[in-house]
């Protein structure tokens, strides 16, 4: 059976929400405080006050928040179980590369298209792009 | 002075509205129920002074001022300048909604304890289609702020589907498909091609798509990509809602696809003459098609969809040959206003409907569905396919092209389920480029717009409703405690909004008017989750009341001739084929009570049970 993944609504809210967790200031526009939640329960809550409409699976019990330094290299690795995960769901015939709707807005409007013979090298670009990039 | 009220339409393209009502004991619901009456002269008004719209009225009668919903005892009608209060209220209630619910597990542990395996995820939007086919309103109430002309409901026939049809071949060209060359009869819907994933439309590919096509615009917009697509930004269907997301168009391709095998199915029984050809009987055939496709559309209803979503009882005491409704307008003699406007204006749906009970079906809604054996698509993707919001990605390509057995259980197959029944929706109703925030609180989303809209369209209270129900028929009210003991529900009501504080943040006065007076869609929700045994199955006793008074009340309002009597559908099409033709032309139509059965015959006619991508 796949993984359940975490699936963001609002793209733009959710990355206010970090922002605001990194910085201090309220990217949100609203009244509401934002603390670095400690718990997927606060995590949750304050999801909700954002208006970010995440969902996130039940098998998230802990939830850990990793701040980078300019002289460490942050490598976040993902769960082995993840990736086969992935690679299943690729390997399925007309399985496509999922990619976050907002990068269709930046290349005029059409779904991105992904040839079948070059996804998962698609695949593993964006993962070595994620394990060490900035996001900021 | 009348206050004019709102009318609202959501992406089950339904209406809202909000009335507001104080939290009166039964008893005191039933006290004084003197009507109001007005002039011959006098605009046609609710009983309550309020105006309502064409085409909307309240269940059962309009209800007195002391009996609407009411918001910290602020009646938004009688008030306006509280609505800010109203406002508020009702975005920190959509927010307490956002909590996720404890459902019980189901014994088979592969269905998620949220998923719903009574209710397939096909129903969502035959729900869907159904509420297109009795209300349409142009501007959502919760946009418009209050109740006027532009809130009122253009449907003038319920269930007769006009949502489908539009005016028909004349008054609607072009939702049909020419049938000569000279373009003097239609009788087919339109259909287009679908494409294949990552290229563009080409010669062969199927006719499995809603039709749509590109437009010039006299103000020079083209949302096209110059040299590499055409926008196609106008779907060709007779209700633009049934292009609201791709499972929606989808839908309406598979009744085109059924409409235009009764056409052809006609044509073949028809005697062999000439005149075939002509225009008269090219009408007559298509008159004769759409007769069948409202037959078995009826049957369906009745036979399958309503007894998913009702609760038993009220299922029982509705779908019988000879119902005993108690939303009879028309025949009141206590409600001259709602019988008088009833006359004047024909069908007439009810606000507690439109904007209470029947908004139920958005909780049903999944945050992603298997669509095909390609492909899953999440809720966000599958809201935004549409003409509208992504014109340069149409027609679907064949990762939208949807697998009925995903949707019905079809031959054992597994579907999709629907979400269960209660007061939380999925994420992707929270969208926030497809719901927008409409006022002050900032809040998007699909529940708030609910909320709104039913505050604002001067419902029945929840507490006087189920007074006036108890008065006409004390035995569906007295088998649920929820409805008979006030003060339960009260506590009830009470511990569930006081649960998770963190959520919407209500306060004790907030906590104290909604458990008193709620919302009925609110309502409505949290009833289906209290069923005991039933979770969120089904609705409960109060939402299975008004839905099943409306649409079987519908039903019996708007049945064809040929099916008056009729002991099965077989022989209700017998009768309307000889309204036609001499002999019966709809002979080999199996008996179809179910969605199953109709995309099985639907496949059967369109030579579809081996297509590219699958339909079966």
């Amino acid at each position: 059976m796949a993984i359940e993944r975490l699936v963001v609504t609002n793209h733009e809210r959710w990355g206010n929400l970090v922002k605001t967790w990194s910085t201090g200031k309220n990217y949100l526009g609203d009244d509401n405080e934002y603390p670095l939640p400690e718990t997927v329960d606060e995590f949750k809550e304050q999801l909700a006050k954002a208006q970010v409409f995440m969902t996130v699976p039940e098998r998230f019990t802990q939830i850990k928040f990793v701040a980078q330094e300019m002289d460490t290299i942050v490598v976040r690795l993902p769960p082995k179980f993840a990736i086969e995960d992935s690679e299943e769901r690729l390997s399925q015939p007309g399985a496509t590369y999922p990619i976050p709707p907002f990068y269709k807005r930046l290349f005029n409007g059409i779904d991105p298209v992904i040839p079948e013979d070059e996804k998962f090298r698609v695949h593993a670009e964006r993962i070595g792009d994620y394990t060490i990039s900035y996001c900021a | 002075m009348a206050m004019r009220k709102v009318i609202e339409a959501s992406s089950l393209g339904i209406s809202e509205d909000l009335g507001i009502s104080k939290g009166l004991g039964i008893s005191e619901d039933l006290a004084g129920s003197e009507t109001g009456w007005i002039s011959e002269a006098a605009p046609i008004e609710g009983a309550s002074g309020h105006e309502i719209p064409p085409g909307f009225r309240h269940f059962l009668k309009s209800p007195r001022p002391s009996q609407r919903f009411t918001v910290f005892g602020i009646d938004p009608l009688t008030a306006p300048e509280h609505l800010p209060k109203v406002r508020g209220l009702m975005n920190r209630l959509s927010r307490r909604m956002d909590a996720k619910l404890p459902w019980p597990v189901h014994g088979d542990a592969s269905i998620e304890s949220w998923e719903n395996p009574c209710i397939p995820s096909g129903y969502t939007y035959l729900l869907q289609f159904v509420a297109h086919d009795l209300v349409h309103s142009a501007i959502p109430l919760s946009v418009a702020g209050s109740l006027g002309a532009a809130t009122s409901n253009a449907r003038r026939t319920a269930l007769k589907l006009e949502t489908l049809f539009g005016s028909g071949p004349v008054g609607s060209p072009f939702v049909y498909a020419l049938d000569a060359p000279n373009d003097e009869r239609r009788t087919k819907l339109r259909l287009g091609r679908m494409r294949w994933k990552d290229k563009t439309v080409e010669a062969g590919c199927p006719f499995r798509d809603i039709a749509r096509t590109e437009a010039e615009n006299v103000t020079g917009i083209d949302r096209g990509i110059a040299g590499k697509r055409a926008a196609l930004t106008e779907a060709l269907v007779a209700d633009p809602r049934n292009d609201d997301h791709a499972i929606m168009s989808q839908m309406t391709a598979l009744f085109a696809l059924l409409h235009n095998g009764l056409v052809d199915m006609v044509r073949r029984g028809e005697p062999a003459t000439r005149t075939n050809t002509h225009l008269g009987a090219a009408y007559k055939r298509f008159l004769c098609a759409r007769g069948a496709l409202t037959l078995i559309y009826h049957s369906i209803i009745r036979k399958d969809l309503m007894r998913r979503v009702l609760h038993p009882a009220i299922y029982a005491a509705n779908s019988g040959n000879t119902p005993d409704f108690i939303d009879r307008p028309a025949n009141s003699t206590d409600d001259f206003a709602s019988r008088r406007k009833h006359d004047a204006d024909g069908w007439q749906i009810p606000l507690e409907f439109s904007h209470g009970a029947f908004r139920f079906g958005h909780a049903m809604v999944r945050p992603e569905y298997v669509i095909n054996d390609l492909s899953t698509h999440d809720l966000n993707n599958t809201l935004e396919k549409t003409s509208a919001n992504d014109p340069v990605n149409m027609p679907l390509d064949a990762t939208w092209i949807v697998r009925w057995s995903r949707f019905f259980e079809i031959k054992g197959s597994r579907p999709n389920f629907s979400r269960r029944i209660g007061p939380y929706l999925s994420d992707g109703l929270g969208n926030d480029q497809i719901f927008p925030a409409v006022d002050q609180t900032n809040r998007v989303g699909l529940l708030y717009r609910d909320l709104l809209g039913a505050a604002l369209a001067g419902l029945w209270s929840v507490d006087a409703l189920i007074g006036e129900i108890a008065a006409r028929r004390p035995h569906f009210i007295s088998v649920s405690r929820l409805l008979a003991d006030r003060p339960y529900r009260v506590s009830q009501l009470s511990a569930w909004l006081a649960a998770e504080p963190a959520y919407g943040g209500l306060s004790p006065e907030d906590i104290e008017t909604i458990a008193n007076d709620p919302p009925l869609p609110f309502f409505i929700l949290f009833e289906a989750m209290q069923q005991p045994q039933a979770e969120g199955l089904r609705l409960g006793l109060l939402g299975s009341i008004i839905v099943s008074e409306v649409i079987f009340g519908a039903l019996a309002d708007n049945e064809l001739a040929a099916g008056r009597e009729a002991a099965s559908l077989n022989e209700a099409l017998a009768k309307l084929s000889t309204e036609y033709y001499p002999t019966n032309v709809f002979e080999k139509v199996p008996e179809i009570e179910r969605m199953d059965q109709l995309v099985e015959f639907t496949a059967e006619i369109a030579d579809l049970r081996q297509a590219v991508p699958a339909f079966l």
